[in-house]
């Protein structure tokens, strides 16, 4: 749906994104993620037709964006950041704007603009003015808008800024309701939305493209070898030495002495270089063998957060 | 300046007509208007289907939704400017002052004429017009719903055109409503019909240009208040000019009563409207608006 050659824009000589090539499937949620400055937001731009590459090409369902910018513009929906509005219209007729330079037909219209606004949660304030209404409504008034003529393809720019927990919830459920049916390229510096709600990730920094994959993937990429963290009762230095049996090279710390009464057990970080669950297997076997119980065992995987933080660490 | 001179007479008509027309055609590339072909399909016979040259520019401008979309922007802008007090205020300044120039010769002078109005006319929209189109393009830009309208299927030509058209409508309404001043006049005594059409369309003529210029300030800045005194300075740097023609010599004189825009509209305020004196403010008006859409589009370039 979404294809991208070497897509570079520079501002003056400041490069804002450099040579990003990627691939966007039909159906599928793309999160796009990178500190703030990365070049998430000139990325969605260049693909909206706002602004031009410096060089490389995208197209949009087969069309360059060069050729045919205004045929684009009608497959996608764009909600740039902060979800901009006219804050002096009501929410019905600014609607009605978006759809009549859509070119909806005045029939169709008003069911379409029934429909996203159910959808989106807006029958309550459709008759509000859009000043008046609270950051997380604003948002879903400009998701309204962008999903009004039914595209192909949404692109959200930072959807859930400024919105309380709850409100992310809801736009969560929705973006994810509308993933099902639509492409949906979506930015974001949260970690958490983009694992919780994307199928693919893909993180680019200073402009360039660090990584693309699902959450999971990226997540065994980086890591290198297993953790496992166990809490035993009993004696743990039996333990160890029963473990180092089976595996010889696996590094153990101690994190968590129990106290005199031993009521808790003692808390293990257990390191191995391979990847898989050989380690958490040969610690149970351990266990058993030199007779302590295991209360607690727990597979360390990496998260995104350790991913990206990784990625994009200032050098 | 010659193509700007003076106005057809004699036996040169036909050639000034000519000249005139090619001239309305610069105008209209300045505005980036297609000169649009209509013909008829043999399928629907009563249908006008509009179509143009075959990719030679940007195929959006032939877009048979080309017109609607901008009448859509203008149907949005009017249901703004109704809702916001903003229209309002500065609708009852201008009549409240205009009311008070109509009033204020009428009643010294005792004549049934308006042309003491329409001199002062000038001026007044000076302060009142770059108000009413301050905010057109900065306020987009500031609140970044800009973005917004440039990623619709709309081209730039189309978001200019609809600004430009949406605050001039409003300037014809205010325009529409000092009507009531020559209809008392035409209860009181004789007044020249013609003189005063005239008028009124020098006056629309005038509107026309100041707003093209207040339309170009707004899109340079997304503060309207920097907006508003921009479209200001520009429309006094022209009215001031003309003003200070006499300090000239002759000739810089002559050329600056040639290229001013209030000397046009003085003389067609003598109830003659030269067709020359239209195309050079409609041309005019094509200049502002063209760089107003130049500025739109300056990003793409840099």
């Amino acid at each position: 749906m979404i294809h991208s050659e070497a897509l570079s824009r520079y501002y003056g000589n400041v490069p804002a994104v450099r040579d990003l090539s990627f691939h966007v499937k039909r159906g599928e949620v793309m999160g796009l993620l990178g500190p703030n400055g990365a070049g998430k937001s000139t990325t969605m731009k260049m693909l909206t037709c706002y602004l031009p590459p410096s060089s490389g090409t995208a197209t949009i369902d087969g069309i360059p964006l060069d050729d045919d910018s205004v045929t684009i513009r009608r497959k996608i929906g764009y909600l740039p950041e902060n979800a901009p509005s006219y804050s002096d219209m009501h929410v019905t007729s600014y609607l009605q704007f978006t759809g009549r330079m859509h070119r909806i037909p005045d029939a169709t219209l008003k069911d379409r603009m029934t429909e996203t606004g159910r959808i989106c949660g807006l029958p309550s304030v459709m008759h509000r003015r859009i000043s008046e209404l609270s950051k997380g409504f604003k948002q879903r008034v400009g998701l309204a808008a962008a999903m009004l003529h039914d595209p192909e393809c949404l692109i959200l720019d930072e959807p859930t800024t400024g919105l309380d927990p709850n409100q992310i919830l809801e736009i969560r459920q929705l973006i994810r309701e509308l993933g099902k049916k639509k492409t949906v390229l979506l930015s974001s510096h949260v970690l958490s939305e983009v694992e919780a709600v994307c199928d693919r990730v893909m993180i680019i920094d200073k402009g360039q493209l660090v990584e693309l994959g699902t959450a999971s993937e990226l997540a065994s990429r980086i890591q290198d070898g297993s953790r496992v963290e166990v809490v035993i009762k009993g004696d743990a230095r039996a333990l160890l030495k029963a473990l180092e049996g089976q595996l010889p090279d696996v590094k153990s710390e101690v994190l968590d002495v129990p106290g005199p009464d031993a009521a808790d057990g003692s808390r293990i970080m257990l390191r191995h270089t391979d990847g898989g669950t050989v380690l958490a297997e040969a610690a149970f076997h351990a266990a058993v063998e030199c007779g302590s119980t295991i209360l607690e065992m727990r597979r360390e995987q990496a998260s995104l957060e350790d991913v990206f933080r990784r990625l994009t660490r200032a050098c | 300046m010659a193509l700007f001179g003076t106005p057809p007479c004699g036996t040169g008509h036909f050639c000034a007509l000519l000249r005139y027309v090619s001239l309305m055609c610069l105008g209209h590339i300045a505005l980036g208007m297609p000169c649009i072909a209509t013909k008829m399909t043999p399928s629907s016979r009563s249908q006008l289907v509009l179509t143009g040259p075959k990719r030679t520019h940007d195929p959006r401008f032939y877009e048979a939704g080309f017109m609607s979309q901008i009448s859509t922007l203008i149907w949005k802008e009017w249901r703004t400017a109704v809702d916001t007090p903003l229209g309002y205020v500065i609708a009852v300044a201008f009549l409240l002052a205009a009311g008070f120039f109509f009033g204020n010769r009428l009643f010294l002078m005792g004549q049934a004429e308006m042309r003491s109005f329409f001199s002062i006319f000038p001026v007044l929209l000076i302060f009142f017009i770059p108000a009413m189109a301050m905010r057109s393009l900065a306020e987009e830009k500031r609140s970044g719903t800009f973005e917004l309208l440039a990623t619709l299927p709309v081209s730039a030509i189309q978001i200019v055109m609809g600004k430009y058209l949406a605050v001039l409508l409003q300037v014809v309404v205010l325009l529409g409503f000092t009507l009531v001043y020559p209809l008392s006049l035409a209860t009181l005594g004789n007044i020249d019909a013609g003189q005063i059409a005239a008028s009124y369309m020098a006056a629309l003529l005038l509107a026309a240009f100041y707003t093209a210029v207040c339309i170009f300030a707004s899109s340079l800045t997304r503060n309207a208040v920097v907006a508003y005194v921009l479209g200001l300075s520009l429309l006094l740097a022209v009215f001031l000019l003309a003003q200070a023609a006499p300090l000239f010599s002759p000739s810089v004189q002559n050329m600056l009563e040639i290229m001013s825009p209030l000397s046009r509209y003085q003389s067609m305020l003598r109830g003659v409207v030269h067709l020359g004196d239209v195309v050079f403010l409609l041309a005019l008006c094509g200049a502002f608006l063209a760089a107003a859409h130049f500025q739109l589009e300056r990003r793409r370039w840099t």
